[in-house]
């Protein structure tokens, strides 16, 4: 008998141990403090943002996620609208299916208007129609999947950043044309980002006479052995890869590529490799003189970029804005320049939002027919001792240092 | 000297399923049971050294008084005891209440183990979703500046040998070794004999957990990188070395390990545009053997074991 209650115990531990996990698993995205804070006269406006606040890019959303706040908090101190905003964030966790219940989440909540949302192409992708059906607007910060902003989305959907199509070609006109480099290969992963990377890519290359590529190899994300692909690409003995793909993967492709002897091949990559985590994964040697691409120029150099770092310093996060925080804080302000102009009616702040022009933190932005900003203005980056460094003022640009591979 | 680079690719994968694959056999064996959380208990390991390594003071006071290697190897050992000890209470509570019972059992039970162990490193590691950088512990460098022969493909192979001997050594030469093979064998008979057929089990599993933490060590090492999730598809191409190789037969696991490594990496190497299909061609290959030689390449001629 007392066996059977040992057993009995245990069985009954372990189911409470999963409900925890469950719940904890659940509950995890919905951030709501401060009830008062989005009341005005009674009602509340409440905007979304969604993206991945865990996960492998759990660093891209959650800075994102900082910076989008940050405009909010800005705009309610300043009085700028006559009610407060309150910003909900929900955790898409780089996972679709995770993103369209979130998506529902956000719809169902009478009292959110607006949405900003993604750094994944696949997610966009599926929560889209969710907001479509919903006559909800929804401002993309970071997913740069070329289709997304298309004739049937317009207008309930925008996008503050450059698709991968206008971001390789700066990159293919820098490592091609500027560089010489003629022999690519090219490392994408099976996603829809990855993919349509590839496709971009290959596009770009044709343009330039002589320039080709040699292999295409396709990786799942989560895949960490890459020696064996890595290994063909050294037998092939290119000018340079190409890597589609996210932060993870890309570390650990330049963090083989080093330990198989192929430091002096150059690897590039587009923004979605531009990231701190990036360095500190493959190591900062490893990383040394890796190239990408990231829209938008640097922070630093613009205008507003000074106030905008001290304020994120000020508010106190934690972890950086990364690449695409400037982005989010944008979307943020135009959602907050459309209910200043629009209301918070749904249906209006959609048209409010697809005719806006404005002057934000990252230049002019105003959307075309398609909903796709018309602001791609973009910088290359190399890694150097450890950071990623502007090409224009990098030691590689001014010859104190050589780029892998350079003759 | 592609097909070096190549095949060195190859063995180092494999040697990585093999260990897991190892952990399966030596289950299935004693005690006739799939243990499906054998992937998920190696990456805790991983988990347990990289939690070891990062507590403050802990590893560089280990370092003060000790020669650095003798430190790592006590690390390593200390975090393979924990998943001994965890697939111990593993047993307690998720296998030992269905003896005697459908093999069904256990199996699912332990699925659902695996994915519970999963999502609370998830969920209570600090930052647990997120990859974790795992402290490089085995030396950096290269043998005669070779870049195939660094010391970490040496000392991960090596370990792979030397455990596998070890087991052997234990299996073969030792009573308490003689009896897990007793068990395995007949268990009647083993217990008419005088055997503790329950010491024997507990013993099998403190074993097995063991040489899983070193798998999942190693098999962390070689990637730089650990994530909460690695240990469902770790665990599964583990399994399915198990079964190429014959399950219950340990050095099976290993040739089973290999088959299945060589398969993806050549496939992923010399087939244009064949990367995408490596894990496609690896699990279809595992479908060849499971209708055509169910009992695996060294397993028992009997269909039943599988």
């Amino acid at each position: 008998m007392v066996k059977g209650k040992a057993i009995k115990a245990t069985v009954l531990l372990a189911i409470a141990l999963l409900v925890i996990a469950l719940v904890a698993g659940c509950g995890g995205g919905s951030g709501s403090k401060g009830k008062d804070e989005g009341k005005a006269g009674g009602k509340t406006v409440k905007i979304a943002f969604l993206g991945p606040l865990t996960g492998a890019n759990a660093m891209q959303g959650v800075g994102a996620r900082n910076a989008f706040k940050l405009a909010v908090q800005q705009a309610n101190d300043a009085g700028k609208l006559p009610f407060k905003v309150e910003v909900v964030d929900l955790d898409d966790a780089s996972n679709p299916g995770t993103g369209a219940s979130a998506a529902q989440k956000a719809v169902a909540d009478p009292d959110v208007v607006a949405a900003s949302g993604h750094w994944n192409s696949p997610v966009a992708e599926a929560t889209i129609p969710i907001f479509k059906s919903a006559e909800m607007p929804l401002v993309i910060w970071g997913a740069i999947g070329p289709t997304l902003t298309s004739k049937e989305n317009y207008p309930y959907i925008t996008r503050v950043c450059p698709t991968q199509k206008q971001e390789n070609l700066p990159l293919a006109n820098f490592a091609i044309n500027q560089l010489g480099r003629k022999k690519w290969a090219v490392i994408s992963d099976t996603t829809t980002y990855g993919k349509s990377n590839t496709e971009a890519w290959k596009e770009e290359v044709q343009k330039y006479p002589g320039a080709e590529i040699v292999s295409i190899d396709e990786i799942q994300v989560g895949q960490n052995d890459f020696r064996p692909i890595l290994s063909k690409i050294k037998a092939a003995n290119v000018d340079g890869v190409y890597f589609g793909g996210v932060v993870m993967e890309a570390a650990l492709v330049r963090r083989q590529m080093v330990e198989l002897g192929m430091k002096n091949t150059l690897l590039v990559g587009i923004s979605g490799i531009v990231d701190d985590k990036f360095i500190d994964t493959a190591g900062k040697d490893a990383a040394e003189g890796v190239v990408a691409t990231k829209p938008g120029k640097d922070i630093s150099k613009l205008s507003g970029g000074k106030a905008f770092e001290e304020a994120y310093q000020k508010a106190g996060f934690k972890e950086p804005y990364g690449a695409y925080g400037p982005y989010a804080y944008d979307a943020a302000n135009i959602i907050i320049e459309a209910l200043k102009q629009a209301g918070t009616d749904r249906k209006k702040l959609v048209d409010a939002i697809a005719k806006i022009s404005y002057n934000g933190l990252l230049g002019t932005t105003a959307f075309n027919e398609i909903g796709q900003t018309t602001n791609v203005a973009s910088t290359i980056y190399v890694v150097q001792d450890g950071k990623w460094v502007d090409w224009d003022v990098s030691k590689y640009k001014s010859g104190e240092r050589k780029l892998p591979g350079a003759k | 000297m592609l097909v070096v680079s190549q095949l060195m690719n190859a063995i180092m994968l494999g040697c990585t399923y093999a260990l897991v694959a190892i952990g399966f056999s030596l289950f299935f064996g004693v005690m006739d049971v799939v243990v499906f959380c054998a992937g998920d208990v190696a990456i805790f390991a991983a988990f347990a050294i990289t939690a070891l390594v990062s507590i403050a003071g802990l590893y560089a006071t280990l370092n003060g008084i000790l020669p650095s290697f003798v430190s790592v190897i006590l690390i390593i050992i200390a975090g393979a005891s924990i998943t001994g000890l965890l697939m111990l209470l593993m047993y307690r509570t998720v296998i030992k209440p269905f003896e005697g019972k459908s093999s069904l059992m256990p199996l699912l039970s332990t699925i659902a183990a695996g994915v519970a162990l999963r999502e609370l490193i998830g969920i209570f590691y600090p930052q647990g979703r997120n990859p974790q950088t795992f402290p490089q512990l085995l030396p950096a460098g290269t043998l005669a500046n070779f870049a195939l022969f660094s010391w970490r493909n040496i000392i991960i192979i090596l370990a792979t040998v030397v455990l596998v001997a070890l087991l052997y050594l234990f299996v073969n030469k030792t009573k308490t070794g003689l009896s897990i093979q007793a068990v395995s064998q007949n268990k009647e008979a083993a217990i008419m004999i005088g055997i503790n057929w329950q010491q024997i089990v507990l013993i099998t599993f403190l074993v097995g957990g063991f040489i899983l933490g070193i798998g999942g060590f190693l098999v962390a090492s070689y990637y730089d990188v650990v994530r909460f999730d690695m240990g469902a598809m770790y665990g599964l191409k583990g399994f399915c070395a198990a079964v190429v190789g014959g399950l219950g037969n340990v050095y099976g696991a290993i040739v089973g390990g290999m088959l299945i490594a060589f398969v993806e990496v050549f496939v992923s190497a010399f087939i244009p545009g064949g990367t995408a299909y490596a894990n496609v061609v690896a699990f279809l290959m595992v479908v060849v053997f499971i209708l055509f030689k169910p009992e695996g390449v060294i397993g028992e001629k009997s269909v039943e074991k599988v």
